[in-house]
């Protein structure tokens, strides 16, 4: 069954292994150029300022490999979840209508064995594509930038969404047992699925540190450098609050200029203005949390999709 | 060798229109004793006929007396075999024949009319055997 | 004489639809047996059911003494299925094919396949796509010998090939037949290839059997008799006749288990396998025999 798994697959380890030489590529040669372009370093460039053309095409050059990375990124579990959806809805379409479960396979073995072949090579494509964007990150990481900016293309997730592509591809194949409504539902899923963990839970797998600080004069006329600093490298994660002396949040904050106070439903002071954040040393921790939930995901749509290949129609 | 045919859609089964069309040829001179039968296989493969069928045909032949087989060697026509018409009783039944055709053909009777009058004829003295 | 496939009150609904309804039968080893019926009437879901594709809502099927839902191993090994869509991979070449035949199969005996192949001019090297359906077809019926199996199943085998292709994959199959002795159970549309290659019959119909069993002996027990018209009501009371056909003077009736001699005024005529299926087909009331045991069959 290994050939034949390889066989079927071929086109699409191709297109992968093609997709990620580019950018292997693509990122060396970067890596390779600036320093020739830019002996002096990219710290130089950014800070010397004498050379405007550096100055100018420096963060124009960083910002669009930025794009074109972390488009691969997100492409690569995409195309992992199309493959996933194809190779179980084939077996029941057309042409290749339960091929391989006339021949003397039977469908249990098939389908582990082909989970755990494609599983095997998704995660060495994962590998490969987290090796480049880390090569990547290592070279171009200067002062400022933000870790978590990387959070989705980062290596430990990587993993974890590759797996849940397949593995949501999968079920969808199992599904419909027809290739447009399986793949269509794999990339709606999967994206549905991506922003709304993303936008939704990431920011609370632990609960945020604060940053405050104490306001002595009127909330109205504050200023820009009087907000709460956030340590290097830290993510904010939602809206600054003000909370009161006993800890209290309050809504609007009205500081009670004058003593009696004069405006009604005013706050003495010390008001607090908290900004929640996470600190760069949870990056890792974080990572880790969200490749574990896609992976316990995946599992459980592999198993779905064990179900409904296994339940004899 | 023969050359046998099989009429599909034919109300006489295919093994029996083989045993007929063995005799026949044996009846009218073209296999004599000791001429070989195909083998079945081969047979098989120029109708596209079940195996069974021909096996069945030529035990049918071999119970009949018409052939024999020989272990490995094949199946021939057998010296039991049903004899051609004699010349001598063809000699004798054929004018007869002949006048009746006359007559018929002088009543007007077409070709066909003439065949349907004698398969009435037949099935009425030897029982249910219609092509 | 044993049975490659024994099927006890078999059903099996999708939905609200019984594709088979409490069908009993027997298909007997060494013999070729035709699946006849009207489209719908339930012959592809008999051979799903009988190679495990489909599990039964009620009643056993059993494939070569094993149940296909519990031991998918042992059927799978010693039965080769042809689809009705002859599946194969297009971008397949069919040395590819006949790769993958190798690793799917425990037993494969590649050089009869490519032999095979080699006798109908099927080249190695050619993308499935690019073969012609003829083409298709010996490939697909190759690829379900590869494993030498004990029992054969075609879904409509001959369907929309051209006179000279159906020939072709005819002979294949009775030449391998007589030369491995392989069971063949087929279903089909064409009576005339059914009376050329089968020597056993089944009809289904509506989702049940009507008649099942050795065709030389099946049309030994039916007789045309033709007479005198007859009242069409008195003919459709009586269950020993199948089918009546009653047209100006004459009434021809055909009837099952006929006594020796004809009554009076009456003839007995042979019948054509394909008058008795139609007539078959055309009385859905008629037939449903009682369940045939081995001696029955044998018979």
């Amino acid at each position: 069954m290994v050939w034949l798994t390889w066989r079927q697959h071929r086109g699409h380890a191709m297109t992968a292994g093609a997709l990620l030489t580019a950018l292997a590529i693509g990122v060396i040669l970067c890596l390779v150029l600036l320093p020739h372009l830019y002996p002096d370093g990219a710290q130089r460039c950014t800070t010397s300022g004498t050379d405007q053309s550096c100055v100018a095409l420096l963060p124009q050059l960083g910002s669009s490999a930025w794009t074109w990375i972390v488009l691969g990124g997100l492409l690569f579990p995409t195309l992992l979840g199309t493959v996933g959806a194809t190779t179980i809805s084939r077996e029941f379409e057309g042409n290749g209508h339960l091929l391989a479960w006339i021949q003397g396979v039977p469908r249990r073995r098939w389908f582990l064995r082909r989970a755990l072949f494609l599983s095997c090579g998704a995660l060495a494509g994962a590998a490969v594509l987290a090796a480049v964007m880390q090569g990547w990150f290592a070279a171009q990481r200067g002062a400022g930038d933000a870790i978590w900016g990387g959070f989705d293309i980062g290596p430990i997730v990587l993993f974890g969404y590759t797996l849940f592509a397949l593995a949501l591809g999968t079920a969808a194949g199992a599904l419909f047992e027809r290739t447009s409504p399986a793949v269509a539902l794999t990339l709606v899923s999967y994206i549905a699925i991506r922003v709304t963990i993303a936008v939704g839970l990431r920011t609370r797998y632990l609960a945020p540190l604060q940053a405050s600080t104490v306001m002595g004069t009127d909330p109205a006329g504050m200023t820009g450098s009087q907000l709460p600093i956030i340590p290097a490298g830290g993510w904010t994660t939602g809206l600054p609050v003000d909370v009161d002396a006993a800890g209290h949040t309050i809504t609007a904050a009205v500081w009670c200029a004058s003593s009696p106070p004069v405006t009604p439903g005013c706050y003495p002071a010390p008001i607090t203005l908290l900004q929640p954040y996470q600190p760069a040393s949870r990056f890792w921790l974080f990572q880790g949390i969200e490749a574990a939930i896609f992976v316990i995901l995946a599992l459980a749509l592999f198993a779905l999709a064990y179900r409904l290949v296994m339940r004899a129609r | 060798m023969i050359n046998l045919r099989l009429d599909t859609g034919s109300a006489m089964p295919a093994y029996a229109q083989l045993v007929r069309q063995v005799r026949r040829a044996v009846l009218r001179g073209v296999l004599t004793p000791g001429d070989r039968l195909p083998a079945a296989r081969e047979v098989v493969a120029a109708l596209a006929l079940n195996p069974n069928t021909v096996l069945k045909a030529y035990a049918e032949l071999e119970r009949q007396g018409v052939v024999r087989s020989r272990a490995g060697l094949g199946t021939f026509i057998a010296d039991s075999a049903p004899a051609p018409v004699p010349p001598g009783v063809q000699r004798s039944l054929r004018p007869g024949l002949d006048a009746w055709l006359e007559r018929a053909r002088a009543a007007g009777l077409s070709e066909e009319a003439v065949w349907s009058l004698i398969d009435s004829a037949v099935l009425d003295a030897y029982g249910a055997d219609v092509a | 004489m044993s049975a490659a496939i024994e099927a006890t009150a078999l059903s099996k609904r999708f939905r609200r639809v019984w594709a088979l309804r409490d069908c009993s039968l027997l298909v007997p080893d060494g013999h070729i047996t035709a699946l006849v019926g009207p489209n719908g009437a339930g012959k592809t879901t008999l051979l799903n059911l009988a190679i495990g594709l489909l599990a039964p809502s009620a009643g056993v099927i059993e494939t070569l003494g094993w149940d296909p839902q519990r031991h998918p191993e042992p059927v799978l090994e010693r039965v080769g299925y042809v689809p009705q869509e002859r599946p194969l991979y297009p971008d397949f070449t069919v040395g590819e094919t006949l790769r993958m035949g190798r690793a799917l199969n425990s037993r494969w005996d590649e050089a009869a396949t490519r032999a095979r192949l080699l006798r109908h001019g099927i080249p190695l090297d050619r993308r499935v796509r690019h073969l012609s359906g003829g083409q298709r077809a010996q490939v697909s019926l190759a690829l379900a010998l590869g494993k030498r199996p004990e029992l054969l199943l075609l879904d409509e085998p001959a369907a929309a090939l051209d006179p000279l292709a159906r020939r072709g994959l005819l002979t294949e199959l009775v030449e391998t037949v007589a030369a491995d002795g392989v069971t063949v159970v087929l279903s089909s549309h064409q009576i005339s290839d059914v009376e050329r290659v089968c020597d056993h019959l089944v009809i289904l119909s509506g989702g049940r059997v009507q008649l099942a069993g050795d065709i030389d002996a099946l049309r030994d027990e039916h007789r045309l008799l033709v007479g005198p018209r007859m009242d069409p009501a008195v003919a459709a009371g009586d269950p020993t006749i199948i089918s009546a056909r009653h047209a100006g003077r004459e009434t021809a009736l055909l009837v099952r288990r006929h006594a020796a001699t004809p009554p009076a005024g009456w003839r007995a005529e042979p019948v054509s396998l394909e008058e008795l299926v139609l007539a078959y087909l055309e009385n859905p009331a008629a037939g449903a025999p009682p369940p045939p045991t081995l001696v029955e069959a044998a018979s």
